[in-house]
């Protein structure tokens, strides 16, 4: 993805310039805040939206996860998943055996055989999502790109969602995702894009980017982040600053303050930040 | 009672049954001279044919009362077949200053317009297809009158009686009806000896054709009317005049019969093939023609299309299918195609001697064909007895 | 045998496709629908024993000799027959592009009137008839017009990339709007005595005037739009997804729904064409089809054609039959559609298309 933005019709940019690669084996994650074009930008590297400049190019297709939202019919888990095979059926085809195979195959890696007959709108958001994401692995796509997968999920749900990214991960796969959770972003993302505005949007490896300054700057509030060990790998978790209202209202309101810090500690403002990765490996976006 | 009256009352005991209000109505309009007590309104006041000058006074069909001053000179008619019916009362066209666009297509394309030209000079824009009245129009044409229809709702007559106009509300589809226009357009042209005229021409008819019925002692044939024939079938069922006129000339309507609809009905190819009947009518509500029928090898097994027995009803100054003043021709005719007279038909004279009265006009013998449908009927069991001679 | 995941813990087996119920359920149905026909050939006003209906059927499909008498012979092939296949056509190709376009539009509200297409062939007939021209111009009118209708939608949704439903249904209702205005100016001018009735009477709906040169021009659009949704089938299910999905998962949904749209479209307008305007059974089949079968087009789709083509075989049986005078087709689709639609959203409201 090199040098994309976008705007809606007769409307302002909401990004422009961004550049990353997503090589395989590796997790790109999309922070930002609200309204922020997370999705959006996600929707245009899975090539769903056209971006208004620059260009997109994908070494394969690539499997787009929406957010969990009830459709219109109530079909079946296993049809939700089988759909994802619309690729390898013809246009007046019907999925063959291998197809439902596959399906079931994917439904058994993320762990929901047992959903396979429940019609899909009856389910729980968390299940929801995780028939969507067997149907994106479903269509073996290289690629992957979801929006918010953890979103409206329990804690469980959402270790369940982010260890199967995990794993689909060392299996091969290129990982986008946006989410809100800087937590996520710190246990999965190899790099990460940070939206802090149209103009400012930051890309690079999530060790470096993640910082606390970085990420109380794209908030808008004070945001820390701790080291921990979990079973001999190193963590970082996020604290946030919640409690007294009067702080949290004033760090929001102080963000030109904070703006300011931030540029005077980084000392340059890192727009078109070129990651070290950006050439030589194959596949990925 | 006169004669008269008991003809059409055993008529209409068979057609419809009878009303208190039915039976006013014959009473009063067809006995001699209590049919100016109707065309008064029942006042015992003086008659107009003695005191041309005093006002006339009429009930319409819907039982309003008008009072007209003087004879009217300037006449609008929205019901379609009022405008010939008018003109043919008048014996002229030059008291009607406006009509629906129908009434002025028929008179166009039919024998009418080559008896009155000045028929199709008058304006012919003062209704809609719906005959809601276009009232500015009406007013320009500054009418003593407007005829319009009393039994469609008040919405087309309303803005014509707020607009100071004089509205005669006029019901449509019975013999009854065929004699409250007469007489209501005659009393109020002011020539009441006219309708009297007419009426007892029309009641003369009846009697005749009454009676060449009741003398035909082969069994009754059953004859079927067909409204609509190329786009759906349309049949007349009870309560229409078409089934009045079939039982008047001694025949049956199996429409109206045993699995009888009411009024016009749409029906199924397989219920005429059920009714089978013995003689088929093609009205002039749609192009259909005997041929139509003879061709079509789902009528193949009918009983009037195995003896060819299959007509288009006349055409002449209106259509024959519905009341109008050449009804009395309709009834001779069917008379004459159901039981053909060995001495052959007198229907050419006839229709020469009602035209003369109507229209004081004389047909051609080329104007009476076309009338007939002669070309599209000749091919028809017995039609040859209408052929010129 | 397919392969069953091998997950000890999954409480029950999984059953990829559950085709095999599927398949029987559309076999049910299709036996449902000939015994339709096969009552509503031997029942009318006119009465043909049983035995002849049977042997007027063996002798024309079959060359059986010993056919029964020549009226009744008449009644069965040239009156029954064409009408049956008539309303069977015209009740499953409106039942299967109802269903279909429920699927693109993601709405189960949606019906074959949406596109404005029916509109558009309403007016095509009713000129027609205005203009008295009689069968070969009353189908091609509607035909041509219903296609224009679909033409006008696609210049008003033109231009716009991806083309949004709404941009869709907001063009389907302007172009029905239209044609409708148009169908009212035709009543209007139309000859109260004698275009007038003709116009009305075809607008009602009906199959009675049937003929086998109008079953034929009903067969070609409708079993080439049929056709074309039953093909579609499993991609109609990936387009009710919504657009994003579709697309998220390879397809392309603009260009997949104009398909749709353009076989709905031939469909409607064919069915039009020779038997005016029937309502409701574009809204009601899919729904009582999918409260049986659930909402998978794979099957929804042949269901909804052979369960419109048995309804409206039986309504247009009831029409001819109740009464001796025909009741218009399109008025009893909604009189007995409008409440047993009501009974079963009652009844049913969870299954009928999403519990959510």
């Amino acid at each position: 993805m090199s040098g994309v933005g976008f705007h809606y019709p007769r409307r302002e940019w909401i990004f422009r310039d961004v550049s990353f690669r997503v090589p395989p084996r590796s997790v790109t994650a999309v922070l930002g805040p609200n309204g922020r074009g997370k999705s959006t930008l996600v929707r245009c590297a899975a090539g769903l939206l056209k971006p208004g400049q620059g260009t997109i190019g994908h070494d394969g297709p690539v499997a787009f996860v929406p957010q969990a939202h009830g459709g219109a019919f109530a079909y079946r888990a296993i049809d939700m998943v089988v759909m994802g095979r619309v690729r390898q059926v013809h246009v007046f085809g019907t999925p063959s055996r291998g197809d439902r195979v596959a399906a079931l195959d994917a439904m058994e890696r993320v762990g929901i055989t047992h959903l396979v007959d429940r019609q899909f709108p009856t389910l729980s958001g968390g299940e929801q999502q995780l028939v969507l994401i067997a149907r994106a692995i479903a269509s073996e796509c290289p690629i992957l790109a979801l929006d918010e997968p953890a979103a409206g999920l329990d804690l469980n749900n959402q270790a369940q969602v982010l260890s199967l990214l995990r794993t689909l991960v060392a299996d091969g796969m290129a990982v986008l995702l946006t989410t809100h959770h800087p937590d996520h972003a710190l246990f999965l993302a190899d790099s990460v894009v940070l939206m802090m505005g149209p103009d400012d949007v930051r890309t690079g490896a999530a060790a470096d980017l993640l910082t606390d300054e970085a990420l109380s700057y794209l908030y808008g509030i004070e945001v820390r982040t701790v080291a921990y060990q979990q079973n001999g790998i190193d963590g970082r978790a996020i604290i946030t600053r919640y409690g007294n209202d009067l702080d949290g209202r004033a760090s929001v309101n102080s963000r030109q303050a904070l703006r300011g810090t931030l540029r005077a500690a980084e000392g340059r403002a890192p727009r078109r930040h070129r990651p070290p990765w950006s050439s030589g490996q194959s596949g990925g976006l | 009672m006169s004669a008269d009256d008991e003809v059409t009352m055993s008529v209409d005991q068979r057609s419809r049954p009878m009303t208190r209000r039915a039976v006013l109505q014959d009473a009063a309009l067809l006995g001699g001279t209590s049919l100016l007590a109707a065309a008064c309104g029942g006042n015992s006041g003086p008659s107009p044919t003695n005191h041309p000058r005093s006002k006339i006074t009429v009930k319409d069909q819907r039982g309003k009362t008008i009072v007209f001053d003087r004879p009217v000179t300037r006449v609008v008619t929205v019901p379609i077949p009022a405008a010939s019916m008018l003109i043919s009362i008048d014996k002229s066209a030059k008291h009607l200053v406006g009509m629906q666009d129908a009434s002025w297509t028929a008179i166009h394309d039919g024998i009418m317009g080559t008896m009155f030209p000045g028929a199709l000079q008058i304006p012919h824009n003062v209704a809609d297809q719906d005959f809601a009245p276009n009232v500015e129009s009406i007013l320009a044409l500054n009418p003593d009158v407007v005829v319009q229809w009393g039994d469609h709702g008040s919405e087309i007559i309303t803005p014509l009686e707020n607009a100071g106009l004089d509205v005669l509300g006029l019901a449509y589809g019975t013999q009854q009806d065929l004699i409250a226009w007469i007489t209501l357009f005659a009393a109020i042209l002011g020539k009441p000896e006219r309708g009297r005229e007419m009426l007892s021409k029309i009641n003369a008819e009846l009697r005749q054709v009454s009676s060449r019925a009741s003398s035909i002692a082969t069994p009754l044939p059953r004859i079927l009317y067909f409204l609509q024939f190329t786009g759906g079938l349309e049949v007349a069922g009870k309560d229409t005049y078409n089934d009045y006129y079939i039982k008047l000339v001694g025949a049956t309507n199996p429409a109206s019969g045993t699995k009888a609809v009411e009024g016009f009905a749409g029906v199924d190819v397989e219920q005429v093939l059920a009714w089978d009947p013995e003689i088929v009518l093609l009205g002039n509500f749609d192009d259909a023609k005997p041929d139509d029928v003879y061709n079509n090898n789902v009528w193949k097994g009918v009983s009037a299309v195995r003896s060819r027995r299959v007509y288009k009803v006349p055409l002449g100054g209106y259509r024959w299918d519905p009341p109008g003043q050449e009804s009395p021709l309709m009834w001779r005719w069917l008379s004459q195609v159901a039981f053909p007279d060995p001495a052959g038909s007198d229907l050419r004279r006839r229709i020469t001697a009602s035209y003369q009265f109507l229209y004081g006009y004389t047909p051609t013998a080329a104007q009476m064909d076309t009338m007939l449908w002669i070309d599209i009927n000749g091919g028809s069991g017995n039609y040859h007895q209408f052929d010129a001679a | 045998m397919l392969r069953e995941p091998e997950a000890p813990t999954t409480p029950k087996p999984a059953r990829p496709g559950r085709l095999g119920g599927d398949y029987l359920r559309i076999v049910t149905m299709a036996v449902v629908l000939v015994g339709a026909a096969i009552v509503a050939l031997s029942v009318g006003r006119f009465p043909v024993p049983f035995s002849s209906v049977m042997q007027t059927l063996a002798s024309h499909v079959f060359s059986v000799k010993g056919p029964p008498s020549d009226v009744e012979q008449n009644v069965v092939w040239l009156v029954r027959v064409p009408r049956v296949l008539l309303a069977l056509l015209v009740g499953g190709g409106l039942g299967i592009a109802g269903a279909a376009l429920q699927a693109i539009f993601r709405n189960p509200l949606v019906s074959p009137d949406i596109i404005g297409v029916s509109s558009g062939a309403s007016f095509g007939g009713a000129l027609a008839l205005l203009l008295g021209l009689e069968s070969v111009f009353l189908v091609g009118g509607a035909f041509v017009f219903g296609l224009a209708a679909l033409g006008i939608l696609f210049a008003v949704t033109l231009g716009r990339q991806g083309t949004p439903m709404l941009m869709v249904v907001l063009g389907g209702v302007v172009t029905g709007s239209f044609f409708s205005a148009l169908v009212a100016l035709v009543t209007y001018i139309a000859d109260p005595y004698t275009t007038l009735p003709a116009i009305v009477f075809w607008l009602l709906g009906s199959v009675a005037t049937a003929t086998y040169t109008q079953v034929v021009v009903a067969v070609v659009p409708i079993a080439l739009g049929a056709a074309t949704l039953l093909l579609l089938r499993w991609r109609i299910n990936v387009l009710s997804l919504g657009d994003e999905d579709a697309a998220a998962l390879g397809v392309r949904p603009a260009r997949m729904r104009w398909m749709v749209l353009v076989a709905a479209a031939l469909i409607v307008a064919g069915a039009v064409a020779v038997s005016g305007v029937i309502s409701w059974v574009g809204l009601v089949i899919p729904h009582l089809a999918r409260m049986w079968v659930g909402p998978d087009h794979r099957v929804l789709l042949p269901v909804s054609f052979l369960l419109g083509g048995a309804y409206l075989i039986a309504i247009d049986t009831l029409a001819r039959t109740v009464t001796a005078g025909e009741i218009p087709l399109g008025v009893l689709t909604a009189l007995i559609g409008a409440p047993a639609f009501f009974v079963l959203l009652r009844r049913n409201r969870d299954k009928i298309w999403d519990s959510a």
